[in-house]
């Protein structure tokens, strides 16, 4: 268990993180969870983490904000964005936070699932 | 001497010069003749058949009363048979005495004076006095003593009207000679006044005739012109200048098309019809294609002997009449075109007239009223307005004149319509009115488009809300599904579950042991597999959650719902701190992430209101708080303060932000339409403008103060009691 890569789930409603962290369940990884982007870098802070799965609509720092920061402070870590409304986000800013991927809400758990597996360097099934 | 001939009647002295120095005849002779001629005729009564003559005035001069004296009171007496004679004259006497030759000359030249009598003078004085007698003066008599012939003869040398002898039949003879002077003298006196009169009316007419501008010809029966004024030498000059211009025939001197229509005229009127003819119009084109008209009179004089012709050039008067006419047409083509109606009201308030757009309006949707709509009161389709009267009343009663007020009709088929009406009063040149003219449009359509427009911007204030929207929807879109999606695992591995413990339950009737065993182990392996303690609990809790999920979506949509939702028609008691916060409620849920509600509510009574039209207010200045706030650019949440109270008779309602506030050059635009600061497509450029209509409709006010960088503070002051009841045009 030690050896699992350690994925971070960053989102201010706490029922999206339970249905992450749901739909994950079955995957070799360690999953973390913060509520917005001030615990997210708590987490970050903390230990190794692989990859960062951030909604962007948040309280105080928005998505797009955090993973741009997480990009300069931890470049090792890989980040994506999971949003409702993805088409309000300035390019510019997404190309900021240089992204691994993106997923839209509501998302399909399948994808959620390859995606994340690509991300932190496993075999797909 | 000949023009004392012409003044008298009496034969006496017109002759007698001629009989004394052509015949060698006796003045003695000739003047006993005449005094015995005057008794007899006076002893026939032919004299006493004249009409009395009234007052009669005599200048009297008897001897010793020469130039120089002046002293009236020594003036000597006169002799006693004149006296006698002068009381004979039977009519009444009124002597004057003349003092000097001077006093004398100036008596004479009064025409009331009736008779000069120079009793027994010298012969020298009484040439004098004669002299001084002017020759259109009164007649003068000389008294001559019996028998002398001589001082006769210089008194009718020396101009004398008539001598009288002092003999014995003096005081019978005197009064005779005395009333033949006079009468012949007022007679005369009479013509010269009447010749006068004449003269003058002669000049008065001529100078007419002259001055009138109007051409006036007359033709004897030849057509040959006998005479013509100024006026018409001037509208016809004569063709050969000098003297001879004067037997100019008529048609030589006009233009053909009026000489023919001047001789057409003359057949068809008989030359003795001396009556006025009524004014004929003759058209002539001229020769630079021009056409003149005149207008001619004419009539017969002479018992048709001559006519007299009146032409007038009525050209410039005609083209001004055509001018009118045309300008008159082209006012009442645009009147009766206009798509505004007008009516024209008079000072009894009834209409004196409308234009087809004010009768179209009027009679509504039924066609035509019946009777027709002038001579109808207004009182009958425009309305009082509350306790006021109406825009036409008041400029009626006040010269009040109004531009685009709102007020209702009512049409004769019976509907209340919103009507713009601009109305003001009719002055003639002195500032007096004479009624009111009125102009109004019919504002249905526009009062359905504005509330379209107003649905609209409802719609558009939430669209701003798009993006908070779909966040707050997709998030528990995003969970209920894949929650399904793991449910449908966890179902799954139950069921795979479920078959296990069915084989066990199968096998332990079979009551072999060690199958039974078998199976058990089974049914603990596919229940560590699949995590059945995880999966038991965590089902329940995916459902628990996705139910919220639902929930949350649930509220929204009906949040929008209710806020999107057309108002009722008439005003309901509203709660505004509900309203409010319902309001706020959405902007919250949707923006919850930048900003913080502060909320102090007072305690409201309930108005009458439209309430969906008051939250759209509190919708808009809820959503430029929070997009004031958003502006900011920082990452701090915002503050929005919501307060209310009752103050006085009205319902406060603030709404503060913490944003940029406004620019002090925008604030005095921000109520206008289309005005924005908003990047294209974040904003109507209505909303402001829309709130203040939708306040300003409940009788109430927007008051606004920000500061730069610091906030702003909205303000709605509603009053207890609204405007009266304008469902129709509220609407």
């Amino acid at each position: 268990m030690v050896d699992e890569p350690v994925v971070l789930l960053v989102d201010d409603d706490p029922h999206v993180l339970s249905a992450l962290r749901r739909g994950l369940r079955r995957e070799k990884v360690t999953i973390q969870t913060a509520r917005n982007a001030r615990e997210a870098l708590e987490r970050l802070a903390e230990g190794t983490i692989a990859l960062v799965i951030s909604d962007y609509c948040m309280p105080g720092m928005s998505g797009v904000e955090l993973l741009t920061m997480i990009r300069s402070d931890w470049p090792s870590t890989k980040r994506m964005l999971l949003s409702g409304w993805t088409d309000e986000i300035p390019a510019a800013e997404l190309n900021a936070a240089d992204l691994f991927g993106m997923l839209s809400k509501p998302w399909d758990d399948m994808e959620l699932r390859t995606t994340l597996r690509r991300a932190v360097g496993l075999a797909n099934d | 001497m000949i023009g004392r001939c012409e003044r008298t009647h009496a034969i006496g002295y017109s002759v007698w010069p001629l009989l004394v120095h052509v015949l060698g005849y006796s003045p003695d002779r000739w003047i006993r003749l005449q005094e015995w001629l005057r008794i007899a005729m006076h002893k026939n009564k032919i004299l006493e058949a004249e009409s009395p003559l009234g007052v009669i005035r005599i200048v009297v001069i008897v001897p010793g009363q020469g130039a120089g004296r002046s002293d009236e009171a020594e003036l000597p007496p006169m002799a006693v048979e004149t006296t006698a004679g002068l009381a004979r004259l039977g009519d009444p006497v009124e002597l004057l005495r003349a003092q000097s030759p001077d006093a004398l000359r100036l008596l004479c030249a009064d025409s009331s004076i009736d008779l000069v009598l120079l009793d027994r003078l010298d012969i020298a004085d009484m040439v004098d006095l004669l002299s001084e007698i002017q020759a259109t003066g009164p007649p003068s008599v000389v008294i001559v003593s019996d028998g002398a012939e001589e001082e006769s003869l210089e008194a009718f040398r020396a101009g004398a009207s008539d001598c009288v002898y002092f003999g014995p039949e003096f005081e019978r003879v005197l009064p005779l000679v005395l009333l033949e002077q006079v009468r012949g003298w007022r007679v005369h006196r009479q013509k010269r006044v009447s010749d006068q009169r004449i003269q003058q009316l002669e000049g008065l007419y001529a100078a007419i005739v002259t001055e009138m501008p109007t051409g006036m010809v007359v033709l004897d029966p030849g057509g040959l012109i006998v005479a013509e004024n100024a006026e018409f030498s001037r509208m016809f000059p004569p063709q050969n200048s000098g003297p001879a211009a004067a037997s100019e025939f008529l048609v030589a001197r006009i233009p053909i098309a009026l000489s023919e229509r001047i001789e057409k005229e003359s057949v068809s009127h008989s030359g003795t019809d001396s009556s006025r003819a009524p004014a004929e119009v003759v058209r002539v084109e001229e020769v630079e294609g021009e056409t003149r008209v005149y207008e001619i009179r004419r009539r017969a004089i002479e018992e048709g002997a001559r006519r007299i012709f009146l032409i007038s050039d009525v050209t410039e008067s005609e083209w001004l009449t055509d001018r009118l006419d045309v300008a008159r047409r082209e006012t009442r083509d645009i009147i009766e075109n206009i798509n505004s109606a007008l009516i024209v009201v008079d000072l009894a308030g009834r209409i004196s007239f409308a234009n087809p757009a004010a009768e179209r309006i009027l009679a509504g949707e039924d066609g035509a009223l019946s009777d027709g709509v002038s001579g109808r009161q207004i009182a009958d389709w425009f309305a009082a307005e509350d306790e006021d009267s109406n825009p036409i009343e008041a400029c009626l009663e006040n010269g009040t004149r109004s531009r685009g007020a709102e007020t209702l009709l009512l049409r004769a088929d019976g509907k209340w319509i919103p009507i713009g009406l601009s109305c003001s009063p009719r002055l003639d040149a002195q500032g007096v009115s004479h009624g009111v003219v009125a102009v109004f449009q019919d504002l249905s359509e526009i009062k359905e488009l504005e509330q379209q427009v107003r649905q609209t911007e409802k719609m558009a204030s939430i669209g701003q809300l798009a993006a908070g929207v779909a966040h707050e929807v997709n998030n528990p879109m995003g969970f209920i599904h894949a929650n399904l999606h793991q449910m449908s695992e966890y179902l799954g591995d139950l069921n795979k579950y479920f078959e296990a413990t069915d084989r066990l339950h199968q096998v332990a009737m079979e009551g072999d042991l060690e199958v039974i065993r078998a199976a058990a182990d089974d049914v603990r392996v596919l229940a560590r597999e699949i995590d059945l303690d995880y999966v038991r609990a965590d089902f329940e809790k995916a459902l628990l959650e996705s139910s919220e999920g639902a929930d949350r979506i649930r509220h929204i949509v009906k949040d929008l719902r209710d806020f999107s939702r057309a108002d009722l028609p008439a005003r309901t008691p509203a709660d505004l701190n509900q309203a409010l916060d319902s309001t706020a409620n959405i902007v919250f849920t949707m923006m919850k992430h930048r900003v913080e509600f502060e909320k102090d509510y007072g305690e409201l009574p309930k108005i009458a209101a439209y309430p969906m039209q008051i939250k759209q207010v509190f919708m808009n200045l809820l959503v430029n708080a929070y997009q004031a706030i958003e502006s900011r650019g920082t990452d701090e949440p915002g503050v929005i303060r919501l307060e209310t109270s009752s103050v006085d008779d009205e319902v406060v309602i603030r709404i503060i932000d913490s944003g940029l506030g406004i620019a002090e050059d925008d604030l005095p635009h921000i109520f206008e339409p289309f005005f924005t600061t908003k990047p294209v497509g974040a904003g109507t450029g209505l909303g402001l403008s829309t709130s203040f209509s939708i306040v300003e409709r409940h009788g109430g006010r927007i008051l606004v103060e920000s500061e730069v960088g610091r906030g702003a503070t909205f303000e709605v002051r509603l009053p207890l009691v609204g405007p009266g009841p304008d469902e129709a045009a509220g609407r």
